[in-house]
């Protein structure tokens, strides 16, 4: 009796303590969002934008369908847009299908961190949409049928999930983007997206990384340059790199990263000279070339050498931009923080000796020679 | 002693149409010979009773002379008591009774009407043997017998507090039983309450330690898997007039077990027991699973399928819990409809009714495509495992409503219930999950795969209490 006490106490005890999240709710009573896009008023109040899933019985046919609806509403905060927003919707938005958390370069350039919190804490919605910035006009963008697919968010998601993308731009989710404002600097490196193409033929381009410092942005990198950073952070798994041909300079080879790999060696010699090391050990192949090339074993030195000579020099180059702005673009601040927290300051970064060490092997089939 | 009176059994048997008294007087004794004609053999009466008593010319007719030098049946012997008369009547065999001597001898005479030996319908087998269990306990035991020769071998008779007198025998193997499991029938059919009739069903709910949906005693309708059984020290017990015979102890695991799978290729037989495996956890697991999803928790189903199910609902007016319970009410009615129809019909009536049921519910908005399909598919995965098919429904039934009130927490707590109630439930004294969750090695080679031909019908129970440590 006592043990039926006990047991029956424990089940209503889950019962309550397990069900505060959500409540019973049918598939067709709601509204599902797909892509979520915030952008800021003039005003500096938060202008929300939702696409959404719609599933209803049409009267064409007796038949059951689905329709993509296109919410807009501004409030004081997200959550009063939100609220705003379900003033004019058939049933309650929910939030557990967006893939896609679209911030406008306009609200980027203003400072995301006031429309952040409810993102970050709301129960019912997730932290694992990819965050990404667009450049454009976000009501036209909203406002477009893309072809590819019906729903703008999906083929959002689908877009930044290409392996072609993927392998050398990265993808960030909310909940990584939170963890980088965690870090000491704040800097957080994420994808921007345009639109582009003629009426009608209208497609979503990556276009780079946007760099947000304390939530603000603070610079653009455009591919090639986003290629690099993303390289030097660990980040690249495969991609191109296209360089002059050795023979004919007006003439270009494109070579595939097979295999790339960087690790950081922080040397704190003393508070004055902070030696940062990017050693990068990349494995290409010859993709393409635009001219003959005898592919012997003194053109692959000399290639090679190229590659590694052009990754360094972007590498170095891309960090004394930034640093000159005294923008961490490689958390090295972090690593300072962590080891010598007495040496970090403002002025730290112009004490920092900056290499970038690449060794690049270069794989050849072991027939083909000649690429005539 | 008291003497044996006709006129008492007259009286106790007065309104028997079917009791025939065959009166005989020879050397001036009178000789009374009774029995039940419908349920006797009269000519074989006639041929070992009756014309060698008309025929003797012994002079001195007691009970020894009549029963040792006269009546030539082969099976016969000396009445004590009139219950005993009587009983024997009852049973079909004849009693010859001397008045004055107040004392009477029985003959075993009975020739029923009785089932020729058939193939069960529900445990066909493709390459094993055909013959089933019958109603009448003789055959049954002979059938049992043919196969196990065994001076081991007991058969207990049983006797029951029944008014009817039901013959229930025991089978065990002497060396092999289990002689827990042995001592607790015994307990428990000795302290068995007087009824009306004794069926096999009475026995099994008797033996059962708790109320559950699940079958704690086991039965089989076939000779050659109660000789395995007997084989691995459980016992068998054998109701008169039921075609089924008890076996006990009884395992959960049991219940994946299809007579085919002693006789077909065990490669064969491991893939598909694996399928009834995946069928059970489809039919107990999936449509709780199925309604917590499609009702708290969209977040773990893929966008694009939770755009088709939305769709698929969109003209359902009635809440998802309405329609998974409505779907599976229909699909019971279909079931129910099949089962007691005559085969031929019932089959017709289960294949018509399923598809228009499934498509009109779906045209009229009472059900969704996607529900109809997952209703399907737990129904057809529950006919795999016929044995359970009770336990899976109500357990089905449970967790449907835990999910509707609280999700998949919901779904936990009754996963949980329902795994507690299984290891909870005892068969005979043994867990009824055994061996699953004894901590020393078994002897059972027959768990959730089928071990090797040579390894089984060993016997399982040697230690007693120490196997479900």
């Amino acid at each position: 009796m006592k043990n039926k006490f006990i047991s029956i106490s424990l089940l209503l005890i889950l019962i309550f303590a397990l069900t505060g999240c959500f409540s019973y709710q049918d598939i067709n009573k709601v509204l599902f969002v797909t892509l979520v896009t915030v952008d800021v008023t003039d005003t500096g109040e938060p202008m929300m934008r939702v696409e959404a899933f719609h599933a209803y019985r049409s009267k064409k046919g007796q038949g059951e369908t689905g329709n993509r609806l296109v919410f807009e509403s501004t409030g004081e905060t997200i959550f009063d847009a939100i609220r705003n927003m379900n003033q004019s919707a058939i049933y309650k938005m929910d939030y557990t299908q967006n893939k896609v958390l679209v911030f406008t370069e306009k609200a980027a350039e203003y400072g995301i961190h006031k429309f952040l919190d409810i993102f970050m804490r709301d129960q019912e919605i997730l932290l694992y949409p990819s965050i990404v910035i667009y450049r454009g006009d976000i009501h036209e963008f909203l406002h477009t049928s893309f072809k590819q697919e019906d729903f703008t968010g999906t083929y959002l998601n689908h877009l930044l999930k290409n392996k072609v993308i993927a392998t050398h731009l990265k993808r960030n989710q909310l909940n990584q983007y939170l963890n980088y404002r965690e870090i000491e600097d704040q800097v957080a490196a994420i994808t921007m997206i345009t639109m582009e193409g003629e009426p009608g033929e209208e497609k979503i381009v990556v276009q780079g990384s946007c760099i947000l410092k304390e939530d603000k942005k603070v610079g653009t990198l455009e591919d090639e340059k986003a290629k690099i950073f993303n390289l030097l952070n660990n980040q690249f798994k495969n991609g191109l790199f296209t360089i002059s041909h050795p023979n004919k300079k007006e003439e270009h080879i494109t070579l595939q990263v097979l295999k790339a790999k960087t690790k950081t060696n922080v040397h704190f010699e003393s508070e004055e000279s902070i030696s940062v090391e990017k050693n990068v050990h990349l494995r290409i192949s010859l993709g393409e070339t635009q001219a003959s090339l005898e592919l012997d074993q003194k053109m692959i030195e000399t290639i090679q050498k190229e590659l590694e000579k052009s990754i360094k020099k972007q590498g170095e180059d891309l960090f004394h931009q930034y640093a000159e702005k005294k923008i961490d673009l490689f958390q090295i601040g972090e690593a300072i923080c962590r080891k010598k927290p007495s040496w970090y300051d403002e002025d730290v970064f112009s004490r920092i000796h900056f290499v970038v060490n690449v060794k690049v092997d270069m794989t050849t089939s072991s027939q083909t020679r000649g690429y005539r | 002693m008291a003497p044996i009176s006709l006129a008492r059994i007259q009286k106790i048997l007065q309104d028997n149409e079917d009791i025939t008294y065959r009166k005989i007087v020879n050397n001036e004794e009178t000789i009374i010979i009774i029995f039940a004609g419908n349920i006797s053999d009269a000519h074989y009466i006639s041929e070992v009773i009756i014309k060698p008593l008309v025929e003797t010319k012994e002079k001195k007719l007691d009970v020894e002379t009549i029963q040792n030098s006269i009546i030539t049946a082969s099976n016969t012997g000396i009445l004590q008591k009139e219950e005993e008369a009587i009983l024997h009547i009852l049973q079909g065999n004849a009693v010859v009774l001397v008045p004055s001597l107040s004392s009477g001898i029985f003959c075993e005479v009975k020739q029923y009407k009785k089932r020729a030996v058939e193939t069960p319908p529900a445990e066909a087998v493709l390459k094993g043997p055909r013959e089933g269990f019958t109603e009448d306990i003789s055959d049954n035991i002979s059938m049992l017998t043919k196969r196990v020769k065994d001076s081991r071998l007991k058969l207990e008779k049983v006797h029951l507090e029944d008014t009817c007198n039901t013959l229930v025998m025991m089978a065990y193997l002497e060396d092999r039983v289990c002689k827990k499991t042995l001592a607790y029938i015994q307990e428990k059919l000795q302290n068995m309450p007087p009824v009306f009739v004794i069926t096999a069903a009475k026995i099994e709910e008797l033996l059962e330690e708790k109320p559950t949906a699940f079958d704690t005693i086991g039965y089989t309708e076939k000779p050659d898997i109660a000789a395995a059984r007997l084989g691995e020290g459980r016992v068998a017990i054998f109701v008169d007039g039921t075609p089924i015979v008890l076996t006990a102890p009884y395992f959960f695991l049991e219940n994946f077990q299809s007579p085919d799978d002693y006789y077909l290729n065990r490669y064969t037989v491991n893939a598909l027991r694996l399928l009834r495996w995946i069928g059970f956890f489809i039919s107990v697991f999936v449509l709780p699973l199925y309604l917590a999803l499609i009702t708290y928790h969209f977040s773990l189903i893929p966008t694009v399928f939770v755009f088709r199910l939305a769709v698929s609902r969109a003209g359902v007016p009635f809440p998802a819990i309405l329609e998974v319970l409505l779907m599976m009410f229909f699909f019971q009615i279909l079931r129910e409809a099949g089962v007691r129809l005559p085969q031929s019909v019932g089959q017709s009536i289960s294949i018509v009714g399923a598809l228009i049921l499934g498509d009109t519910a779906i045209n009229s908005g009472l059900a969704s495509s996607i529900t109809v399909l997952v209703v399907a598919l737990v129904s057809i995965s529950s006919f795999l495992l016929p044995k359970v098919y009770g336990g899976i429904w109500l357990w089905s039934d449970i967790m449907i409503l835990f999910s509707a009130f609280l999700g998949l927490p919901g779904f936990y707590i009754s996963f949980i219930l329902f795994w507690s109630h299984l290891s909870s439930l005892r068969s005979c004294g043994y867990p009824y999950l055994f061996p699953l969750g004894t901590l020393k090695s078994y002897r059972y080679r027959d768990v959730i795969f089928k071990g090797e031909e040579m390894d089984m019908y060993k016997p399982i129970f040697h230690r007693g209490e120490e196997d479900e440590k």
